[in-house]
């Protein structure tokens, strides 16, 4: 019955966009508003920026030695948290697969630093870090060690964001990894350990390559969340010292909010966004997230 | 001055400040003012970096979430400029304000010609606050200063509390103009920067490359002015430069360990001479409010002679704007702390300043000009760079800045 067909197909499509329109309107208007302050000095202390200008604030940033910077200190940032969060998430994973006593209450405590608002794990770090108040004292003082102030030292610092980034956020891929280990089917293990395999051949010859789409999945998650990196730098660093922990977004962050150079901020911001998009494309377009059966 | 009246009882108004000793002196006297005009004030205080970014957000939006706030003296030139606080004049005007007992300087921030567009609470100055229990006399000179400051260091007491991220912004400039450098050629209209000339690389290697790298408190980079406070308080600095209106937090006897062993000094001066920084903050309208006319009877209410004054006795602002205040004789007693004039080293500082050198601090880039200041100083405290590439690289960034904010600078 075509008639009665396309008559559904237009009420459906009627219905839908009211909902639809709301939804284009609040995701593109803001990125349309970016792209377009983007080609503007808009500042908003001077209500005549707004002006078209160009590629000029692109081509600023390829000048701007704090803007590679940034990208520098971002690189450094997801590499260092994404693979500790991977490795570390896979061995917890393998860990809470086996059958433990205790193993649900194990396996809850383990996502607390997930489920705490990022702002308070932002807290406690920095109030971990600083030498006046850590709980640490407790064990440095008496033996007279002097520590180093962890978040104003330039070797330090980043270290000290990761090492926070990686306590949130590595059971989000032990999560990830605990599905897909309880998913995976007994047979290729039940025959590796006939055929004689230790379990170190079993885990890199039949665990790892079935993991692999888990792994990619939860290493792009992690790569695109460590992009928003921003409460623990907001908190713990400001960016400190120096720049020596401020990512591209932080950058952005305070040309908009500090120094209200909007026009700038959207030019930085775009790039970014550009970044990420290929990033993803390119990730996602890896062979191996597919679930072939090899 | 006209009484005050309930006209307006009933409204609430929403305050905006940040956090120094005479807001906190206000707050308590807050119910007061609501008794005698009915009108309720949700007061908010807040750490200055919150407060300036907040400020820009709720300033350029124009919500009129805010109803009064703080003019920080920095953001004057650049606020002003934008349109953003609304012109007092004819609330001065029309309710008899005693603006002629206010001190000119702190107020010719606030001033454009005719217009004023903030009434000042504090007119800051800049001083040294000392340990007398460690030292015999105050350091008078940049070298007596790094050298005290080596003598005294240990793990236990800092030879020298740095203000923090506030710190590298407000105190670097007594060090810059002190070695004879500058922030610009000759502000308002010259603003060619500079900070890479060698009297500039010499006050960032001195002040962030020595003082603050090596006998700078562990971590106090990070400090906020209240963390910098509670470290005076617990004793564990001997010396420390910065604004009157921080430093007496230092002389509260219910919180401090080392009340009684401290003492006011002016700051050092360098081989170009003393120059102790100067601001003016005040309090201003914003232009997006809806309810101006009462914002009006609080501001004239809080900066009033009665209020000031009574701020002043009560808790540890000294730091006033009105003359009649300054010249009071329990003022004057309060203050006198043993061995230290402090109203007469406050004057001394709103004095000196009267010679013009902090004309930079109102040109309306200053802001961003600092940011990169404070980030280059920051890289020499924490050893990244060398006072010579951080300066040079900052000055840099700095000029191709001024440029797209469209001065000629070349």
């Amino acid at each position: 019955m075509t008639s009665h067909a396309a008559y559904r197909r237009r009420v459906v499509a009627i219905l839908l966009a009211p909902a639809l329109f709301v939804l284009i309107a609040v995701t593109a208007g803001p990125l349309l508003y970016l792209l377009v302050t983007s080609f503007t000095p808009l500042d908003l202390t001077r209500p005549d920026s707004f002006r078209f200008s160009g590629f000029d604030n692109y081509r600023e940033l390829l000048r701007d030695d704090r803007f590679w910077n940034s990208v520098g200190v971002q690189f450094r940032l997801s590499a260092a948290t994404v693979l500790a969060q991977l490795v570390l998430g896979l061995g917890l994973a393998l860990l809470l697969n086996r059958p433990l006593p205790f193993r649900e209450a194990l396996r809850t405590g383990f996502m607390v630093p997930m489920v705490l608002p990022p702002i308070i794990v932002a807290i406690i770090w920095k109030i971990w870090f600083t030498p006046l108040l850590t709980p640490l004292n407790v064990l440095t003082v008496p033996l007279g060690i002097v520590q180093p102030s962890w978040l104003t030292e330039p070797a330090l610092a980043l270290g000290t964001i990761v090492l926070a980034d990686v306590w949130e956020w590595t059971p989000f891929t032990t999560l990830i990894l605990l599905a897909a280990l309880q998913m995976m089917p007994d047979e290729p293990l039940e025959a590796a350990r006939v055929d004689g395999a230790s379990p170190w051949q079993q885990f890199l010859w039949i665990i790892l390559p079935l993991l692999r789409p888990a792994l990619m999945a939860a290493g792009l998650f992690r790569l695109i969340d460590s992009f928003k990196a921003f409460p623990l730098i907001f908190v713990m660093t400001g960016g400190g010292p120096g720049v020596a922990t401020e990512p591209t977004n932080y950058y952005a962050y305070t040309q908009a909010f500090n120094q209200t150079f909007i026009g700038y901020s959207s030019a930085m911001i775009v790039v970014m966004l550009m970044v990420t998009m290929a990033l993803s494309a390119l990730i996602l377009g890896l062979p191996g997230l597919q679930r072939d059966a090899d | 001055m006209a009484p005050f009246s309930k006209r307006f009882a009933g409204t609430t108004i929403r305050l905006s400040m940040f956090d120094t000793a005479f807001p906190r002196g206000l707050r308590g006297l807050v119910p007061e003012f609501t008794e005698l005009t009915g009108i309720n004030v949700d007061f908010e205080l807040l750490g200055f970096t919150v407060f300036l970014q907040r400020s820009d957000l709720e300033l350029s939006g124009g919500t009129g979430a805010v109803d009064a706030m703080t003019l920080v003296f920095a953001q004057s030139g650049r606020w002003i400029g934008a349109g953003w606080p609304e012109d007092l004049t004819p609330f001065i005007k029309g309710s008899n304000f005693d603006i002629d007992d206010l001190l000119p300087g702190p107020l010719a921030a606030m001033r454009r010609g005719e217009k004023i567009y903030g009434i000042p609470w504090l007119a800051d100055s800049q001083l040294m606050l000392y340990r007398k229990d460690l030292m015999s006399t105050p350091p008078d000179t940049f070298d007596e200063l790094l050298e005290t400051a080596k003598r005294i260091h240990s793990p236990s007491v800092a030879g020298y509390m740095p203000a923090g991220k506030a710190g590298l912004n407000w105190v670097f400039p007594t060090f810059l103009y002190g070695f004879g450098g500058k922030f610009f050629a000759n502000p308002p209209t010259d603003l060619r920067p500079e900070l890479g000339r060698p009297e500039a690389i010499q006050a960032a290697d001195y002040w962030a490359g020595r003082l603050l790298r090596n006998y700078g408190v562990p971590g106090s980079a990070n400090f906020e002015d209240t963390e910098g406070i509670a470290t005076m308080q617990q004793g564990r600095a001997a010396m420390w430069i910065h604004s009157l209106g921080q430093l007496t937090g230092a002389l509260d006897r219910q919180k401090s360990a080392v009340a009684d062993k401290v003492a006011f000094a002016a700051p050092p001066r360098g081989p170009a001479g003393r120059f102790p920084q100067v601001a003016s903050h005040g309090l201003m309208i914003p232009m997006a409010s809806k309810k101006k006319e009462a914002a009006w009877e609080f501001i004239r209410w809080a900066t009033s002679r009665e209020t000031m004054r009574r701020v002043a006795l009560d808790s540890q602002h000294a730091a006033v704007t009105r003359a009649s205040v300054l010249n009071d004789p329990e003022f004057k007693k309060k203050y006198r702390l043993a061995g230290s004039d402090v109203p007469a080293l406050h004057l001394a500082a709103l004095t000196a300043a009267g010679a013009g050198y902090m004309s930079y601090r109102t040109v309306p880039e200053f802001p961003a000009v600092t940011e990169r200041v404070v980030i280059a100083l920051s890289a020499t405290a924490s050893g990244q760079k060398s006072a010579a590439d951080a300066m040079t690289a900052a000055n840099g960034e700095i000029l191709r800045l001024l440029e797209r904010a469209g001065h000629k600078v070349r």
